[in-house]
């Protein structure tokens, strides 16, 4: 179906205005990163003389290598923790019969119904328990169970060819080297899909963290950034040279996985 | 190498069963075909050996060893699979060497056991491929050079033919069957075409059901099949089977086909039966004559295949098939003198089970 052309140009423009709806943010933080003190304020989209001065200053006057790394090493922990307890899970839930296995699976059905900031409070006082605070623990461990993820992986696991799973017992392999060695290889696009969508999530995430961090070398970098936003004075140049920096490894996980997508669909012999 | 003992074995799905009391022995070497259609349970037993499924009740014993319960990975069998089940990730190499590796033999072991079996499977050129890049009969030979690699005990086949073209296949069956007497490796295949069955087989075992029909040679259970279920799923057409009267005389029994009388020298129990002849016991006569078993019919069909023309008939008696050497001098339409032949004919009474011992009188 081909739209006249009237409808067309509303389309087009509607297209338009929401990529630079989503642009026009991002070349100013990238702009601003690189503005010099005095030309911060300026309308102009990107500075006469760039400079790294920002960049320099966050990392040698802030502790935002610290804030960094506690990123992503807590990001790092959690999302190997979520996909590694997402993936047993899923396969016990769709390999094995078990008394109780369809009530505990619309269990984990209903987790996923439940809104975060819902449970966020007896997490909390949990943690407060386990003096857990200023920790990479309090930040990585109460969040390791993933309904969502369980639910995605299970479908692929049940949509995965009966004949290879039985081909893989009679060769001799077990349900663990089953998994390792026949089933994940060949879901690798589910993989990297969840990883991207845990990666970011975790990534990006600002409230836990600031829930359960409180001293300076224990905040993570989403935390951290808001230390450049004061009430007296806002230093929008450090704060858009660290967005810049913390955008970067969510889009390296971004574009790196989204290959990996690409080429094993491509690649898939399963069904060819 | 080893032989197979089944003793009554059963599967139940919930309230449905899948098999029912299988016995068999299988002789160390042997080629047994498991035949039947969708649904007979063939496929059930032929996983029941393999440990993919556990029998409701019955034995299961390979050699020596009672392997009723034992988990697959222990059972030193190797299956071929219908889609063939080739690791999609995995080089040939890798998919051939993948239970040897499981199983930590030294790597100069597994690459002398992978180049032999590609060498008899003459995949040799194959072996860094995926299976995506393989065509039908390529990854079936994979699929049997992954089984022969492990030097197992049995093999077992699970129709893996049925993915081919018929040429393929016709090529793909004879290489089995050579392979197999070369290797003198136990096997057990599941087929449902009857063609498979008769020529690979050494025993064929027909099923329906879930119950075995008939256990025999091909040519044992194509001349004298045990009922008429086997007598219309063994031969390609199928035998022909009419339904008749057994009538008592004083001096003996007589079947009436139609209008046509047979004397039979036997009392038989009286009432109704099924009288059976293969296509080709149907001969064309060239004139009426007075043959005993004689029967004019209508010609509604003729399928001139070349080396014989198989001629769909309408007798008084009923429908039924005729296969005739040649091209046949008929048209659809026509009226044809036939006589059957009286020493080929097969009577299955109630239930459709054979009558054995009568022969019509001459």
């Amino acid at each position: 179906m081909t739209l006249a052309l009237p409808w067309r140009i509303v389309g087009h423009t509607l297209l338009l205005a929401l990529c630079l709806s989503i642009l026009v943010p991002l070349l100013i933080a990238l702009g601003t990163a690189f503005k010099p003190a005095n030309e911060v304020y300026d309308l102009q989209l990107w500075p006469d003389s760039p400079t790294f001065a920002n960049f320099v200053r966050i990392f040698t006057e802030t502790p935002f290598a610290t804030w960094a790394w506690n990123s992503t090493a807590t990001t790092v922990m959690r999302v190997s923790g979520q996909l590694f307890l997402a993936v047993i899970t899923a396969f016990a839930f769709a390999r094995w019969s078990f008394p109780g296995r369809e009530v505990l699976f619309a269990v984990v059905l209903g987790a996923m119904m439940i809104p975060h900031q819902l449970t966020m409070i007896p997490i909390y006082i949990m943690v407060a328990e386990l003096d857990w605070f200023d920790t990479w623990q309090a930040l990585v461990i109460p969040n390791l169970a993933m309904p969502f993820g369980v639910f995605l992986l299970r479908q692929h696991f049940l949509q995965f060819p009966k004949e290879l799973f039985d081909a893989a017992e009679i060769d001799g392999a077990g349900h663990w080297r089953t998994l390792w060695l026949v089933v994940l290889p060949n879901i690798r696009p589910a993989l990297a899909a969840l990883t991207i969508i845990l990666f970011i999530e975790t990534w990006n995430e600002y409230f836990w963290p600031l829930l359960v961090t409180d001293t300076a070398d224990s905040r993570t970098i989403q935390v951290g950034l808001r230390q450049f936003l004061e009430e007296d004075f806002d230093d929008y140049g450090a704060l858009m040279a660290g967005i810049t920096v913390a955008s970067l490894p969510a889009l390296a996980i971004f574009f790196f996985f989204q290959r990996q997508v690409i080429d094993t669909f491509v690649a898939s012999g399963i069904k060819g | 190498m080893a032989s197979i003992g089944i003793r009554d074995i059963r599967k139940d799905f919930g309230t449905v069963t899948a098999v029912d009391d299988f016995s068999l022995e299988i002789e160390d070497g042997e080629f047994v075909v498991l035949v039947g259609p969708s649904g007979c349970g063939k496929t059930t037993t032929l996983r029941m050996l393999a440990g993919l499924e556990t029998p409701t009740g019955g034995a299961i014993r390979l050699g020596a060893r009672d392997i009723t319960h034992l988990e697959a990975r222990a059972r030193n069998i190797a299956m071929v699979f219908q889609t063939y089940a080739l690791y999609p990730h995995m080089t040939v190499a890798e998919n051939v060497s993948f239970a040897l590796r499981l199983a930590g033999r030294p790597k100069a072991e597994i690459d002398a056991a992978v180049k032999r079996a590609a060498g008899l499977m003459d995949i040799g050129h194959l072996l860094h491929r995926r299976p995506r890049e393989l065509s039908g009969g390529q990854r079936q030979r994979v699929a049997v050079c992954r089984a022969i690699v492990r030097d197992p005990e049995a093999f077992l086949f699970d129709e893996p033919l049925s993915n081919l073209d018929a040429r393929l296949r016709t090529q793909a069956r004879s290489e089995i069957r050579r392979l197999q007497r070369r290797l003198g490796v136990t096997t057990v295949y599941v087929t449902h075409d009857q063609v498979e069955a008769m020529t690979m087989a050494d025993r064929i075992v027909v099923m329906d059901k879930g119950v075995v029909q008939q256990v025999g040679a091909p040519l044992e259970i194509y001349a004298r099949p045990a009922n008429t279920f086997v007598a219309g799923f063994i031969g390609s057409p199928p035998m022909n089977l009419l339904p008749v009267e057994v009538g008592h005389r004083d001096n003996g029994a007589a079947v009436s086909i139609g209008t046509t009388r047979i004397a039979v020298d036997r009392r038989l129990p009286a009432g109704a039966a099924q009288i059976g002849f293969r296509p080709e016991d149907v001969h064309l006569a060239e004139s009426a004559c007075a043959r005993p078993l004689a029967l004019r019919a209508e010609v509604t069909d003729a399928e001139a295949l070349g080396a014989e023309t198989v001629l769909q008939v309408d007798s008084p008696a009923g429908a039924f098939q005729c296969r005739t050497p040649g091209i046949a001098p008929v048209t659809p339409g026509a009226t044809v003198d036939l006589f059957l032949d009286r020493d080929r004919l097969h009577l299955f009474g109630a239930g459709g089970v054979r009558i054995e011992g009568w022969r019509p009188a001459t």
